[in-house]
């Protein structure tokens, strides 16, 4: 994904849930893909998308029909083209860390960990 | 027939922002909020055992230079490896276990393993073994840390590329030069 930039936009706290955002960015002159699953997103044996806070790893949350909370093109990832200067919004939901914990880090498959990225409270 | 897939492919192109079609569209909806309370009970939250924190441990232990687009680790040969040997020391399996767990963590991204010699002996020489050294770590990380063969590339610079002095500026031996200089660099390619 040469050219397109992965920023946090948003690690909010609210009910017991943590929200994370992750705008992507096509600063490249040309259309990119951006291209991932999450199968098996919530058990420990995928190791793409968690939240880790001190000895505590966090796996996205799944509703009832196994579909994760979180955003999907596929039916269990994400597959879409940008345009050069044009950006898609990816987030995620998981369940929150204690509220002493105010700081996390986050890894997702297409972009460098996210480290010491503080908690809003809501 | 459009399939379903090609469909939402096609919707990307029609809307001037992206915005991925999805069974739930919208993070702070109310059903998003509902549905994210119902799910909390079966929350998967697992405690670390061994490195405190993970990959991050990891890479602070192997001194990992992170970037946009990589994660280069260097390691010393001369813990790698016997001298002028290219078999791996038991000793070098605690590192390796901890490339191997970063290297999983950025899925199929490719890995180059470089290895380089310091400036003694022949260039012929120092090709091979710089080579071979890089074709053992492959081995080790296929074998023993489960990473697919197919994701990894090798390639010996023998002398060729030092990263300090090999010799003093008087022209005497460097030994902490040439230590500096015999070496494995692991680049994993994440972007």
């Amino acid at each position: 994904m040469d050219g397109v930039v992965a920023e946090l936009t948003q690690c909010q706290r609210s009910n017991g849930v943590l929200t994370i955002k992750v705008r992507f960015r096509n600063n490249a002159d040309k259309e990119r893909r951006i291209e991932f699953t999450h199968w098996n997103a919530t058990g420990a044996d995928n190791p793409k998308f968690y939240v880790t806070a001190g000895n505590k790893k966090y796996f996205l949350l799944a509703d009832s029909d196994g579909t994760v909370l979180s955003t999907n093109s596929t039916g269990n990832g994400v597959d879409a083209h940008l345009d050069p200067g044009k950006t898609a919004l990816w987030w995620g939901k998981y369940p929150a860390p204690p509220a002493d914990v105010k700081k996390i880090n986050f890894m997702m498959p297409v972009a460098t960990p996210f480290d010491d990225v503080p908690i809003t409270d809501k | 027939m459009v399939r379903p897939r090609a469909l939402h492919l096609l919707l990307l192109f029609l809307i001037p922002c992206v915005a991925w079609s999805q069974k739930y569209p919208d993070p702070d909806s109310p059903a998003v909020q509902a549905a994210a309370q119902a799910a909390l009970p079966h929350a998967k939250v697992l405690t670390i055992v061994g490195l405190s924190s993970g990959i991050q441990g990891a890479l602070q232990d192997l001194k990992a230079k992170v970037t946009a687009h990589e994660v280069k680790i260097e390691l010393d040969a001369d813990v790698l490896f016997d001298f002028d040997k290219y078999n791996l020391r038991p000793a070098a399996a605690d590192s390796l276990r901890e490339v191997s767990e970063v290297a999983k963590s950025y899925g199929n991204s490719p890995v180059l393993i470089e290895g380089h010699t310091d400036g003694k002996g022949t260039h012929a020489y120092n090709m091979t073994l710089s080579d071979n050294r890089a074709q053992s770590v492959k081995s080790w990380l296929v074998q023993n840390g489960g990473i697919a063969a197919s994701r990894i590339t090798t390639h010996g610079w023998g002398e060729t590329k030092p990263v300090a002095p090999n010799t003093k500026p008087d022209g005497s031996d460097d030994p902490e030069g040439r230590q500096k200089n015999r070496r494995v660099e692991i680049t994993i390619r994440t972007s």
